[in-house]
């Protein structure tokens, strides 16, 4: 880039610039409509009638939340899991682990426990 | 500074403020004097503050420039997106054709077309540099971007800019 280059730039945005400042409104005008605009915009107002609905808003809808008392319980989705190799502990002794065995189901109360004066051999 | 004192500065930039929000509109005129105005409405209302950590003209810019910003995303969503789901129409060309501009038979409209050729922000800040006489630093300080990135779009826009002149002066010199 040659240092002539700068003047070039200036010179050609000097030219696209020529007719603006002829063009620009009055000062006076621009900044008499921006106080009436910046008035008619200040009212407090809209503002104070917006968050007043809001917090009423906000205020119904936790008063409906509390009305309506806690969710029914439920498992979440995803709390029970099964894994993928539990097919593997399926084994075909796993029911007999499962209960437990009766050892003597069929003897009776007598023979497990047995008549003390029995055993002394009084009559 | 006092309302009074800032009223008066504010005044004397009246110029360049309109012909920095011609630019930042793309010399659409009746949106540049909205923006303006917008930008005095924000300066009027205190929602824009000088806080006097840099120069009020800097200050100043960077007002136009958000309001323009923020008025040419509106006018985006309003005539693009909006008019096109509606109607089903093409968005508005804001560029004018060379053919347009060649008929106008005017420098400026050559400058101002080959300038809008531009990025946007690479036409900013040699907006700002050349024609405001702002340093590379205050401009980056008006874009609102990191002096670095300034100075990229200062060097890249500079490049393409005289790329896009060099015809012209080659048919003024010939």
């Amino acid at each position: 880039m040659k240092p002539d280059d700068d003047d070039t730039l200036k010179a050609a945005l000097a030219e696209a610039h020529r007719a603006d400042t002829a063009r620009s409104p009055s000062f006076d005008k621009a900044w008499r409509a921006a106080r009436r605009g910046s008035q008619t915009r200040a009212s407090p107002v809209p503002w104070l009638v917006t968050c007043a609905t809001l917090v009423t808003a906000a205020g119904l809808a936790m008063w409906l939340v509390s009305q309506l008392g806690p969710p029914p319980a439920q498992i979440p989705a995803g709390t029970v899991w099964r894994g993928p190799t539990d097919f593997l502990l399926e084994t075909p002794g796993l029911v007999t682990l499962r209960t437990v065995p009766q050892l003597v189901p069929t003897l009776p109360d007598s023979v497990l426990r047995p008549d003390p004066d029995a055993r002394r051999g009084n009559p | 500074m006092k309302p009074g004192d800032l009223e008066q500065h504010i005044a004397q930039l009246h110029p360049a403020s309109f012909a920095w929000a011609l630019t930042c509109c793309s010399w659409d005129r009746t949106e540049a004097e909205e923006v303006l105005h917008s930008a005095y409405v924000r300066v009027l209302e205190g929602r824009a503050r000088f806080a006097g950590r840099s120069s009020l003209k800097t200050w100043l810019f960077s007002v136009v420039r958000t309001v323009a910003t923020e008025t040419r995303r509106r006018r985006w969503f309003r005539e693009v997106a909006l008019k096109r789901w509606l109607e089903g129409t093409p968005p508005r060309d804001s560029v004018a054709g060379p053919d347009e501009v060649m008929a106008s038979e005017e420098r400026g409209a050559l400058v101002r077309h080959a300038l809008q050729q531009l990025a946007i922000r690479q036409r900013e800040v040699l907006d700002l540099v050349f024609f405001h006489g702002l340093t590379i630093e205050e401009a980056a300080q008006v874009m609102g971007v990191a002096l670095g990135t300034a100075r990229v779009h200062y060097q890249r826009g500079k490049r393409r800019l005289l790329a896009l002149l060099a015809p012209e002066e080659m048919h003024e010199a010939g």
